[in-house]
């Protein structure tokens, strides 16, 4: 009984961080309309 | 039943803004992101009387509504836009007592808005000092506002602040400025287009581009059938504004403030006639900044050897108290060891941060800044790049959200790109261990081959992210004008209150930014370490057993054979194995190759996944440099970490961009996967070929 | 002449800022014709330049001065 719950848990475990990375660095993020910021000068925008 | 209200915190940089807001919201803040962009959005909620609660935000210092960066955007876009959820019911405008006609400039631009505005002065307390006396009833009257006169540092005058909020709606909302007047025939086409609108509205959308609901630029001008005016006329006229603006505040000061110049003292100019001497300004700086690494590196010490005892201690009561099986040792070798491996730097980054918060805090940063702008220009860096630099030697998390302020995108772009070459934190434990291992005792005028060593080693990171910029300025072709502009505040002392919750903010940072994801990696990896497919790792030992069979050993050596077994059959095994031959000509092992690679996580990684490596099917908890000291080569049977190996280590440990939260942080502040992949490439290759350059040769 | 000339310790009144050069923020600091401008302390090579503008202490680059015109208040 105890193996088995030890086994689910890890399992658990294992996932969330796989899931975690995968959203992190696979996944690209909304990203919102990149909005102006004045019309005369640079301001860091590229 | 409590009514909440949204009350905007806005002010010039330098006025005791934050001070403002953190003794409206004590601990009740939080920090975190505009959607969609870079720039850090602080809120909080402030208990008023009579049961009100106001929702606070601390908008990022500016010095006008005409915005000139990203962060000052920000500003710009909440107050134009009702529908935001955020949109103040009052806008409390910070000013300081010192530079009471710049302040008021956007002050005269909120209220030209229509929108309640309070006028907070404050730094009261050095108006006695500075010969300064003002004329509150007038200046309420002339600006059509209500006034709090406050001290922060004294903590003076919150308690009015409050009232005054809670009695918003007893604010006047008269225009301290009829908009038109800068333009009129142009402002009145506008008024016949867009009846319902204010003009001052308008016109901040025509000059910034931005947007509010539906109404843009384009939107504006195609309406009311304009001949679009141009860049150059626009700037014209905002030069107008502006020159009319200081009219109307100049004829309220006249009678509203007087200055006694004959008490007024001034001690900012005699202050600065050394720190910004061309000789001593830099001695004094150099100082103070080796005085702030050795304190840092002394401090952080003890709390860090505890901190590592009790993790070691923990993990092991954990192995024996709870019940045997998978997730026991999961926790007790990957969770906790994990855990550990984030929560033993924050001593460090807690005090670098508390030294550059008091140097920000007391003024000094900004001379610094003037100081070091020629110089860092050489290479391609802007005086503002200091602050980073610094940082990366705690943590290049932090340090690189501090590039924000840069103005020029170029010089932010390089600083960015070359802060991770600094030595951060996360380097040390490598570099220590490998140190003591295999540089020998003894000194050289006063000082142990092992400090110099780690000295030369920081250098070196120095040297790297100097280099670097100055090559990427040679490559970079980025048009951008910079406007350097930078305010040289009164030096003041740091107030405690203010200092204590920066550090607490950036610690935060590094804990939960790179906390999480080095978790997730060690979770990973320590099933990577602990399982394996096939006959070799599930039969490991009947396997050992019977390869041993013949040989006298005892149970103790034969346990420890099948727990080698079974971690060079394991799934990181078989890739270490893989990887071997590629990193021999370094010196390494495949073991040390898994440990490269694992700190992909975090550096300090490694140390943790050699100890995995080493302690994983060993029941005992033996000190690292023990376990590592015994390991011998296979092929030549010498000891694995000698100074040829141990020198090539450090060097790649140097130059390799390896840290996944950099990485993930540089993607968010570029926007863009193409800056964090060329230096993930470009830093693996050159630490690769340094390593294999130093093994050949010292071999 | 151009605010990049001025003296360590000398002052002066702005008379032109209609260069493109120059940021609308240094303009909103007080940076306005008429106005009163004194040289503090310079960097080595007289850049970046640490002023007195109208009561604003700022450090602006020799790139930005040399568009700022002024006249030198003698004495």
């Amino acid at each position: 009984m105890n193996t088995i719950i030890q086994n689910i848990l890890v399992f658990s475990a294992l996932t969330l961080a796989l899931v975690f990375l995968v959203k992190k660095f696979i996944l690209s993020p909304k990203k919102k309309s990149t909005k102006g910021c004045g019309t005369n000068n640079d301001c860091g925008c590229h | 039943m409590s009514k909440q209200i949204n009350v905007a915190l806005i002010g010039n940089p330098n006025t005791g803004k934050t001070s403002v807001f953190n003794a409206l919201t004590g601990l009740n803040q939080k920090v975190g992101n505009y959607p969609g962009i870079t720039v850090e959005k602080k809120e909080g909620i402030c208990k008023l009387p009579r049961g009100v609660k106001a929702h606070i935000i601390d908008l990022p210092g500016t010095y006008s509504l005409n915005a000139s960066s990203l962060d000052e955007n920000v500003v710009i876009e909440l107050l134009l836009n009702k529908k935001d959820k955020d949109f103040p019911d009052v806008a409390v405008v910070v000013s300081d007592v010192e530079n009471l006609k710049r302040n008021l400039l956007l002050f005269t631009q909120i209220k030209d808005l229509e929108i309640p505005t309070i006028l907070v002065i404050n730094m009261s307390d050095r108006m006695e000092y500075k010969g300064i006396s003002l004329d509150i009833k007038y200046l309420e009257k002339q600006l059509e506002t209500k006034i709090a006169l406050i001290s922060t540092r004294k903590n003076k005058g919150i308690d009015k602040l409050k009232e005054l909020i809670t009695k918003y709606k007893e604010l006047s909302v008269k225009p301290c400025m009829d908009a038109s007047s800068i333009d009129k025939p142009y402002f009145d086409k506008l008024r016949k287009a867009f009846p319902n609108q204010l003009i001052y509205k308008l016109w901040l959308v025509i000059t910034q581009d931005v947007n509010f609901g539906k109404t843009n630029r384009k939107s504006i001008e195609a309406a009311a059938n304009f001949k679009t005016k141009s860049k150059t006329d626009l700037k014209h006229l905002q030069q107008k504004e502006t020159i009319k603006r200081y009219q109307f505040i100049n004829d309220t000061l006249k009678k509203g403030q007087t200055i006694d110049l004959e008490s007024a003292k001034d001690l900012r100019i005699k202050f600065d006639r050394i720190l910004t001497h061309k000789v001593w300004g830099y001695l004094i700086f150099g100082v103070i900044l080796l005085t702030i690494f050795q304190a840092i590196y002394d401090w952080s010490s003890i709390p860090m050897e505890f901190i590592d005892s009790s993790f070691a201690s923990l993990s092991e009561w954990t192995k024996n108290t709870l019940p045997e099986g998978a997730f026991t040792n999961l926790l007790a070798e990957g969770i906790i060891s994990g855990l550990g491996g984030i929560v033993i730097f924050i001593p460090q980054i807690a005090f670098l941060f508390l030294f550059i918060s008091i140097l920000e805090e007391s003024g000094y940063m900004s001379r610094v800044v003037f100081l070091m702008d020629r110089i860092m220009r050489q290479f391609g860096l802007s005086g503002k790049s200091v602050v980073p630099l610094i940082s990366g030697t705690a943590c290049a998390i932090p340090a690189i959200m501090a590039t924000r302020n840069i103005e020029s995108w170029k010089e932010r772009l390089i600083t960015i790109l070359v802060t991770p070459f600094t030595t951060c934190s996360a380097r040390l434990p490598v570099y220590l261990i490998i140190i003591s291992l295999v540089i020998p005792e003894g000194r050289f005028i006063g000082l142990s081959y092992q400090a110099l060593t780690l000295m030369l080693l920081y250098l070196i990171g120095f040297g790297a992210a100097v280099g670097s910029a100055w090559i990427l300025n040679k490559i970079l072709k980025l048009k951008s004008k910079s406007f350097f502009v930078v305010e040289m505040p009164n030096y003041k002392l740091p107030m405690f209150k203010n200092v204590a919750l920066t550090v607490l903010e950036k610690t935060k940072a590094f804990v939960f930014g790179a906390g999480k994801i080095i978790l997730a990696i060690s979770i990973v990896l320590w099933f990577l370490a602990s399982y394996g497919p096939g006959e070799n790792f599930n039969n490991a030992e009947s396997i050992v057993t019977e390869q041993y069979a013949s040989e006298n050993i005892t149970e103790e050596e034969l346990q420890q054979k099948i727990a080698s077994h079974k971690l060079e059959h394991s799934f990181i095994g078989i890739t270490g194995r893989a990887i071997e031959p590629a990193i021999t000509p370094l010196g390494y092992d495949w073991k040390i190759g898994i440990a490269i690679i694992s700190s992909f996580a975090a550096r300090e990684v490694f140390v943790g996944t050699l100890a995995t490596i080493y302690s994983v099917g060993s029941d005992e908890v033996e000190t690292i440099t023990n376990r590592m000291a015994k390991e011998v080569d296979v092929k030549s049977g010498k000891p694995l970490f000698n100074f040829a190996s141990g020198i090539s280590l450090l060097l790649f440990y140097a130059f390799a961009m390896q840290c996944m939260s950099t990485l993930a942080i540089v993607k968010r502040e570029t926007n863009s996967w193409k800056w964090p992949t060329y230096q993930l490439v470009i830093m693996s290759a050159f630490a690769y070929i340094v390593a294999l350059i130093t093994f050949q040769l010292l071999k | 002449m151009t605010l990049a000339e001025l003296k360590r310790g000398q002052q002066g009144i702005i008379k032109d800022v209609s260069s493109i050069h120059i940021p609308l923020k240094l303009l909103e600091m007080g940076c306005l014709p008429g106005n009163c401008v004194e040289l503090l302390q310079v960097a080595p090579f007289a850049d970046p330049l640490y002023l007195n503008i109208n009561g604003s202490h700022v450090a602006i680059r020799k790139e930005t001065a040399i568009h700022i015109l002024i006249e030198t208040i003698d004495e």
